[in-house]
């Protein structure tokens, strides 16, 4: 696989072609290679721009790629949730891996809760696999790329990025790194949590009510960032309607990448860019006009109660 | 000109539209279908009445965790409330009546003959109203299916409309008849054909149906069957609300562009609107609340939790969302000095005490 092979598919894959399943299991293949010398908690040098939730909404991935700028100039970070509820997940998960296989060192891709076997087969990859291929293979070879990924990642040693939140066995960020990561993700536990917390105004640990995970307070992120002597926890996970949503006095944000989420929320999505002293800005953009036009050409899904 | 739209003296355009709301009907019995064979809940009617949705060929239709909760929690609502609510007026006659408008597939009349086949005194009389084409396609298969034919001693069908004299020791019966509701001034004559007495108590349902027609129509129909009928009475209305906020202004977009708009939508876009329209419209005792208080009044976060032994739930945040953006008003028209009390009798009884609502059960949002 040569460097113009990876910019030809980047070029087909940018129109939304998908690879043949010959060329998934190379590039899977190959990404497998690279991200099984990351760490757990993948190293980044600032400048670099974060990015949220995408779940296969495809149009509205340029749409980030072009608010963001161009690779390699730009380095990028995506915090996860790459695939399911959108209409584009091959085409979505496929073009990101081949951007982190095209500039390793540019593109940081962390592990969502959504990269799971289970959700997957839940939410809507795994069937989009079977409908564009006729078999699961592109699919098994998609999730085994996934048991790889990074669970977070490390800005300059002050900013923590993860796709849910903390967990209650998690103090210090060398015990995320001594966690053996390469497996589908636990219903309960360190990873899991690291996956599937979500921050929430009540101090302490809460029961959090997706079934999995824990809801953390202030207190907690306070007690943790003094203790890894971090500025900042980014993170995904939510749902939020303008995009991001600093919390706890700027020590965590969420940030959400998938706008108009399921074509249905009417949000915007925001990236957030830590320049190279750290100084956050965030760009605020809009769901892509193809998406919108995909998401009506289709059969409608059966979005609302009738 | 479309022959049947010319007939009807609708433009063709209302025609697609018609066709459109027609749809609605089976995109909800699609849902009802997939949410109770997710395991949500048990009907033992649903498979019969959605025979037409299954072909062979093609894989059984399955909806996503987060529209199979809300449909089974739309059911659970309608069903406990129609069941407290006949409680109520059962305390008072021994018949009584239901009308249900734009019915579409609704199991909810087997099911309460099913139960009823065991009681000697009460009797029940339910109408459905709906489009021509859809009381045509249930009459077929309240024919053709034994589940649900079963449940009647005798059966008259005209093709346009089907009468059911249900089993067992009580009067009881079932009355399937074709109105659109857009002819408003023929509504107490349609409601005296199908043998309503306006002087027995009466429950109207009306299910994400008054929503898809011009307000000024459906307004004419809130207050004419008020009038029609002069013993106890209620209405219970559920339909969409609240378009003006980001995920509304979708929400409106997204089910017009299915080519059935939610035309009573901006008139009344709060609960509050939705109350002093029953007020206006002759239901002085009304409360309303939506999908999403109504969850929250009803299960508790740990029962919320063990839903997901169901099905997992990820999609909390859009759930709020889309749980707050229905409205579920329940309107009474009792003897007048008590309603309010039965009002929250029957509030109680299908949605938990009052006051038990937010603090604990909401997932403190962020």
């Amino acid at each position: 696989m040569t460097t113009a092979d990876l910019d030809g598919w980047i070029e087909q894959l940018k129109r939304c072609e998908y690879l043949n399943e010959a060329e998934v299991k190379q590039l899977c293949d190959r990404a497998r290679e690279l991200l099984v010398d990351e760490s757990n908690v993948q190293p980044v040098s600032a400048p670099v721009t974060i990015a949220g939730d995408i779940h296969g909404q495809f149009y509205d991935l340029l749409e980030l790629l072009n608010t963001g700028g161009p690779l390699p100039d730009v380095q990028y970070l995506f915090m996860g949730d790459f695939v399911d509820r959108g209409f584009n997940s091959v085409e979505t998960f496929l073009l990101l891996l081949t951007l982190k296989v095209r500039w390793p060192d540019r593109v940081t891709l962390i592990r969502g809760n959504h990269e799971s076997r289970q959700i997957t087969q839940v939410y809507g990859f795994y069937d989009e696999c079977l409908r564009k291929y006729g078999n699961a293979n592109v699919w098994r070879y998609c999730t085994e790329v996934f048991d790889f990924l990074s669970l977070g990642s490390l800005i300059d040693g002050k900013a923590f990025c993860v796709h849910g939140g903390l967990s209650p066995s998690i103090n210090a960020l060398d015990q995320i790194r001594a966690i053996d990561r390469k497996q589908e993700v636990p219903h309960d536990g360190a990873m899991c949590d690291l996956l599937w917390s979500d921050p929430e105004h009540v101090p302490g640990w809460n029961m959090s009510p997706r079934g999995a995970g824990y809801l953390f307070g202030a207190d907690i992120v306070a007690q943790f960032n003094h203790v890894n002597g971090l500025q900042l926890i980014a993170r995904a996970h939510q749902l939020v309607m303008e995009g991001y949503k600093n919390m706890f006095n700027d020590t965590l944000v969420t940030v959400w990448s998938a706008p108009n989420y399921c074509y249905r929320c009417g949000n915007v999505a925001a990236i957030l860019t830590l320049d190279d002293k750290l100084g956050r800005s965030f760009n605020v953009f809009n769901a892509a006009p193809q998406d919108a036009r995909s998401a009506t050409l289709k059969k409608p899904a059966p979005e609302y109660f009738l | 000109m479309h022959p049947r739209a010319s007939r009807q003296g609708h433009s063709v355009e209302t025609a697609d539209s018609d066709v459109a709301v027609r749809a609605t009907n089976d995109d909800a019995l699609e849902s009802k279908y997939c949410a109770m064979h997710a395991g949500y809940f048990e009907d033992a009617f649903l498979d019969a009445l959605a025979s037409h949705l299954l072909r062979d060929d093609v894989a059984p239709p399955s909806r996503p965790p987060l529209i199979n909760r809300g449909t089974a929690a739309r059911v659970a609502f309608k069903s406990d409330l129609i069941h407290a609510l006949l409680g109520a007026a059962w305390a008072s006659s021994e018949t009584v009546q239901i009308v249900s408008l734009g019915a579409g597939y609704d199991s909810l009349p087997f099911s309460l003959f099913e139960m009823g086949q065991s009681m000697t005194k009460m009797s029940l009389h339910y109408v459905e109203l709906d489009f021509a084409p859809i009381v045509q396609a249930k009459a077929a298969a309240v024919e053709a299916q034994l589940v649900l034919r079963g449940l009647f001693r005798d059966i008259m069908t005209d093709g346009e409309s089907l009468q059911g004299i249900v089993k067992g020791g009580t009067q009881s019966r079932y009355v399937l008849s074709a109105f659109d509701l857009r002819d408003t001034p023929r509504i107490s004559d349609v409601l005296r054909a199908t043998g309503l007495k306006c002087n027995c108590p009466t429950i109207i349902l009306a299910e994400i149906v008054l929503v898809y027609l011009d307000p000024v129509i459906s307004d004419a129909v809130i207050r004419e069957i008020g009038h029609f009928f002069t013993r106890e009475r209620a209405f219970v209305n559920i339909e969409h609300s609240h378009p003006h906020d980001s995920f509304g202004l979708q929400m409106v977009k997204n089910i017009a562009a299915r080519g059935s708009p939610l035309l009573g939508i901006s008139k009344y876009p709060t609960l509050a609107a939705q109350k002093s329209r029953f007020v206006r419209e002759g239901w002085p005792c009304v409360e309303a609340l939506t999908m999403l208080q109504g969850f929250q009044r009803k299960f508790s976060t740990e029962e919320a939790l063990n839903l997901n032994r169901i099905e997992h739930l990820d999609e909390i945040e859009e759930w709020d969302m889309l749980m707050e953006h229905y409205g579920i008003v329940i309107a009474i028209r009792w003897s007048g000095e008590d309603d309010i009390t039965i009002l929250e009798d029957v509030l109680k009884a299908s949605f938990g005490r009052a006051g038990e609502t937010s603090s604990t059960n909401r997932k403190a949002a962020s």
